[in-house]
């Protein structure tokens, strides 16, 4: 069995690969649901749009699934403070996303009825903008950290408002994100729909793609000369049971930058998410939209990556004391339950991208006017 | 902090709620994917269009159904974190592992396939889309394999024990959660269930065809097909809840006490009482009718061994909670130093009652300190509510056996294939459509109800286990959910009855019911958005 | 070892239905229409 210390940077890596599977997948899809009133202009256009994603969201959409379920086996403690402190945040994500998209999906086309439809198109809109929005609002608020404490029996308390998570930096992020999906939806559609359609949507992903990249850079700026970072004071043993109460953390401006001049090939992550959606933009140009769609994931790597290294190795901070913030040293499962995990996601993980690759094989056509038509 | 009884009070409701809704669709999607792939498994042998026919209207159906059980179940995945934080981080190490699993395993099959299943039938070849309808069956059981297997483990938690450092219950051996024989009787008693759903079901809407006279041949294939899923799987149904209650009385004993609404402890062999009213305040169950033997042999598998009564358990709790209140105090001790080897020995000999002393917490916040009076209201405590499960398991073995009687029926008829002559039977047969998510619901209510005042039998009290939110919050968030799920439910019973009603006819043309060898171009305007 | 019986359970089950619709069809096939 690998050692605690290795597994639980195992855990953290893979907790950012799940974030970024969900991101690349599901993440089309929802930039694509936050551009359907704008692309679409009559109801054969908006139901060829909701074709290209119709079989596929689904699937997309256990990424974050079981991004839960593992935040939940891997991270307990994370699961709980964040879960329970943003109560109706997540509330919101649950609404919006997980309750009524699935639904809206598959009725909007039962009916023939306009305001029927007409309803399910408005939640399908709600259900890709709200959730792309909430993502950002999350790690921008997570990036100043969360006002949660413990007692000495490890029982946790969170003090904090729902109005306060609104704050002006997690706005910032929230349309960051936003543009970020925007960008990689647009391109998506394009691939998957006939010129006009394409056309438009390239003309949006385009114009998110610069305000991305002027957000990100913002967001960079401000994380580093702003926002106020955290870093571990005490000496920590990696190998140490999970409790967060063994540590002295303090608050300082500029610590989130830490890590780039500890390890400069962690630069690599901010640059990527640049240079991809600016390689993203260029192939957009030349016509290469599969280059394009790549760049863009790429570009997705990189900014989730960069909130992962200017963090690490925190997961989440807390505001109100931060000796209780929750590190990837301190808030993990055992070693056991962390081993046998991993060994699920070896086998399971490449399954799944077997198969997934397979289905998008077999629906790889594009989605066409006439095709619908048809089948109306 | 501990959250307020309120707090307690609304999350259990929230998350009862909730979770019960999320059966409602849960076992027509266990039953229904089974049957879509055997319909289509015969589509695929005889190439008869009609079998193709039925598979896409009985999916069309099935489709409308998981949407609302995927919006339904992604609510209770979160709901752990939100309004049980305290468990999720109590037990998490544990129970984490299977609901990560589930994702892994089974909703990324159920979820990738479902898309293919609908898109799939024009661009893949009939052995290809039988695999991938095959795949999204048992997609659907994985899930409730691994779901069960968390569930079973907070029945009766094996494999696992307390660590003091971190104030946590942490893994120590996963075979043992995985194969805890409660796990695997609730995995097959409750998936059976979700088959004799989805065969009545079929069963009861064909039932209306025929009493319509309408897609004759459509419905009495559907029939045949039912009657014999439905009657293999009730009989499974009745057997493995007899296991269920064996094996809950070897770890559960306080739930099938008042399941029995049994008193006193019964001399072996005891009798089951059929019928009664269980008395909470007099601590009776007037009017009982008790059958000799029966239980004994239910509960035990033997003649000699006694089934335990209420008093009997009240007293037993009553000991292990004094016991509790020394491991609690060991706790204490070791909180304050950690290398306290003494407080650990005494820790380790009586962790096994931890919980049990954990159960003080609600009235005291110094354990080590409790009154005489303090530790017999807690020991009452452990009595779940038993005029609940009284009926509540009534209600669901009366119509395991109804079940029995129904699908035994169907499948004479159908085969004798005189069904169609037989009114009255398609009227009964119509009429059960929602029995069997009665009997669901109510099962489940015995199952969790029943664990009552355990969130995690025997070591962690519910009350303990809640997240610590205001009580508006909770007001708004259950508001929130019944408004939403109710204007669903509305929705999704509107649109099966429309597509029950406009049948199979409406949707498809005449060829599509062929019976001959062709196959007519496919493009069913059914599969788009 | 109730997993494994559900694993021959459920493919009983399966079959059972199966090879009934089956036997439905070849009646058709010899010119009765069932039922
Ligand atoms: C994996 C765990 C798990 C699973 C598979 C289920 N439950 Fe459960 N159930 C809980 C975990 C749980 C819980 C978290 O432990 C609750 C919340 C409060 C409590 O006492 O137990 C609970 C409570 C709870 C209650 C309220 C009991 C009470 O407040 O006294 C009901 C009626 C149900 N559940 C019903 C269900 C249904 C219909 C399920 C099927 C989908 C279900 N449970 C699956
Ligand atoms: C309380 C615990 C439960 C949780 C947290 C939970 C979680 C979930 C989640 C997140 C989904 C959506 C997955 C997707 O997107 O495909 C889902 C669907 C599903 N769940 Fe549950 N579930 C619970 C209880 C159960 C139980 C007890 C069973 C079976 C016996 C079950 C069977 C299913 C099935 C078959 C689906 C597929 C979708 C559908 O039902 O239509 N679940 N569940
Ligand atoms: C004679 C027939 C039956 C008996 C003896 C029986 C017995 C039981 C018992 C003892 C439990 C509780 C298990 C526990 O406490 O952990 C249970 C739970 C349950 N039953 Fe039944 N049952 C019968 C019929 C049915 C039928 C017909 C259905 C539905 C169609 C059903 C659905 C359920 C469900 C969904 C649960 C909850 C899941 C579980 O705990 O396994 N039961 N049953």
């Amino acid at each position: 069995m690998l050692d605690l210390e290795c597994l639980r940077l195992i855990w953290w890596v893979l907790f950012g690969v799940l974030f970024i599977g969900f991101a690349v997948t599901d993440g089309f899809d929802l930039g694509i649901a936050a551009l359907l009133p704008f692309v679409a202009k009559n109801d054969l256009e908006r139901r060829v749009v909701l074709n290209t994603i119709g079989p596929v969201w689904e699937g997309n959409q256990v990424w974050i699934i079981l991004a839960a379920g593992a935040i939940f086996a891997a991270w307990p403690l994370v699961y709980a403070v964040a879960f329970s402190g943003l109560y109706f945040v997540i509330l919101l994500l649950l609404l919006t996303m997980g309750i009524s998209r699935p639904v809206s999906f598959k009725y909007r086309s039962k009916l023939k009825n306009p305001v029927w439809r007409f309803c399910w198109d408005a939640a399908v809109f709600i259900g890709g903008l709200v959730p792309a929005l909430i993502f950002g609002l999350l790690v921008g608020n997570v990036l100043q950290g969360l006002p949660f404490r413990y007692d000495e029996q490890i029982r946790l308390s969170y003090e904090g408002g729902f109005w306060a998570l609104f704050n002006p930096f997690a706005c910032w992020c929230a349309l960051t994100s936003l543009f970020m999906l925007i960008m990689h939806g647009g391109i998506y559609l394009a691939l998957k729909t006939e010129a006009l359609l394409a056309n438009r949507a390239l003309r949006f992903s385009k114009g998110a793609a610069i305000l991305f990249m002027l957000f990100f850079a913002g967001g960079g700026l401000w994380a580093a000369y702003a926002i106020v970072g955290y870093e571990v004071t005490s000496v920590l043993s990696p190998e140490g049971y999970s409790n967060p109460l063994h540590k002295e953390v303090v608050k300082r401006l500029g610590a989130w930058l830490l890590n780039y001049s500890r390890y400069p090939f962690t630069l690599a992550a901010p640059v990527l998410g640049f240079l991809g959606a600016a390689a993203a933009m260029l192939s957009v140009q030349g016509k290469a939209l599969k280059t394009a769609f790549l760049c863009s994931a790429l570009s997705l790597f990189g900014v989730i990556s960069t909130v992962g290294v200017s963090m690490f190795p925190f997961i989440i901070p807390s505001s109100l004391d931060p000796a209780s913030s929750l590190l990837v040293w301190d808030a993990s499962s055992t070693q056991l339950t962390l081993f046998l995990m991993l060994i699920a996601a070896l086998i399971f993980v490449p399954l799944i991208v077997l198969y997934t690759a397979w289905v998008y094989y077999v629906l790889r056509d594009k989605v066409t006017a006439k095709e619908i038509k048809e089948n109306i | 902090m501990l959250p307020s009884d309120s707090v307690v009070l609304l999350s259990r409701w929230q998350f009862g709620l909730t979770a019960l809704y999320h059966f409602l669709f849960v076992p027509l999607t266990l039953g229904l994917s089974n049957l879509l792939g055997i319909m289509e498994t015969v589509y695929f042998i005889t190439r008869r269009p009609i079998w193709r026919t039925m598979t896409q209207y009985w999916g069309l159906l099935f489709g409308i159904n998981v949407a609302m059980g995927v919006a339904t179940g992604i609510t209770l995945e979160f709901q752990f974190g939100t309004n049980w934080a305290y468990y999720s981080q109590y037990v998490g190490d544990i129970f984490g592992a299977p609901l990560a699993i589930e994702g892994l395993m089974a909703f990324f099959l159920e979820s990738t396939f479902i898309g293919l299943f609908f898109f799939g039938w024009d661009r893949l070849s009939r052995g290809a889309h039988l695999i991938v309808t095959w795949l999204l069956a048992l997609g659907s059981s994985f899930s409730a394999l691994w779901i069960l297997i968390a569930n079973g483990w907070m029945q009766h938690p094996t494999g696992a024990f307390f660590n003091f450092h971190t104030m946590r219950m942490e893994l120590s051996n996963f075979y043992e959660v995985i194969f805890n024989p409660v796990a695997q009787a609730k995995f097959v008693h409750t998936i059976s269930a979700g088959y004799v759903t989805g065969s009545m079901f079929v069963l009861s809407i064909s039932a209306y065809f025929l009493l319509r006279n309408r897609n004759v041949a459509f419905a009495k294939r559907s029939m045949m097909v039912a009657a014999a899923f439905g009657l293999a799987s009730a009989l499974s149904v009745v057997v493995l809840g007899d296991e269920s209650g064996y094996l809950a009385d070897l770890n559960q004993k306080m739930k099938i006490a008042a399941i029995e609404g049994q008193w006193e402890t019964e001399p072996a062999p005891a009798p089951l009482t059929l019928i009664g009213w269980p008395d909470e305040k007099l601590h009776a169950t007037r009017y009982a009718v008790k059958v000799p033997y029966v239980l004994g042999l239910i509960a035990t598998r033997s003649l000699h061994t006694p089934v335990y009564g209420i008093f009997d358990l009240v007293d037993d709790a009553r000991n292990r909670i004094k016991d509790g209140v020394v491991a609690y105090t060991a706790l204490l001790a070791l909180q304050k130093n950690p290398n306290d080897k003494a407080a650990e020995m005494v820790l380790s000999v009586h962790q096994e009652n931890l919980g049990y002393g954990l159960l003080l917490k609600r009235y005291t916040s110094d354990v080590a300190h409790a009154t005489p009076e303090l530790i017999e209201k807690a020991a009452w405590d452990t009595v779940p509510k038993v005029g609940v499960l009284f009926w509540a398991f009534r209600v669901m073995a009366g119509l395991g056996f109804f079940f029995i009687l129904l699908f035994g029926t169907a499948y004479y008829f159908t085969i004798r294939r005189g069904a169609t002559k037989r009114r009255w039977f398609l009227w009964v047969a119509f009429l059960s459509l929602p029995l069997p998510w009665l009997a669901c619901e109510v099962g489940w209510v015995v199952a969790e109800f029943g664990r009552q005042p355990w969130v995690v039998e025997g070591e962690l009290p519910t009350f303990l286990a809640a997240s610590t939110l205001a009580v508006q919050d909770l007001w708004i968030s259950i508001g929130g959910f019944v408004f939403f799920y109710s204007l669903l439910a509305v929705i999704e019973i509107f649109l099966m009855v429309k597509y029950i009603r406009l049948g199979p006819e409406a949707l498809f043309k005449p060829k599509d019911f062929g019976l001959n060898k062709v196959e007519p171009p496919l493009k069913s305007s059914l599969s788009y958005y | 070892m109730w997993y494994f019986a559900w694993i021959l359970g459920a493919a009983f089950a399966c079959c059972f239905a199966i090879l009934n619709a089956l036997l439905l069809e070849l009646e058709y096939a010899d010119g009765e229409d069932g039922f």
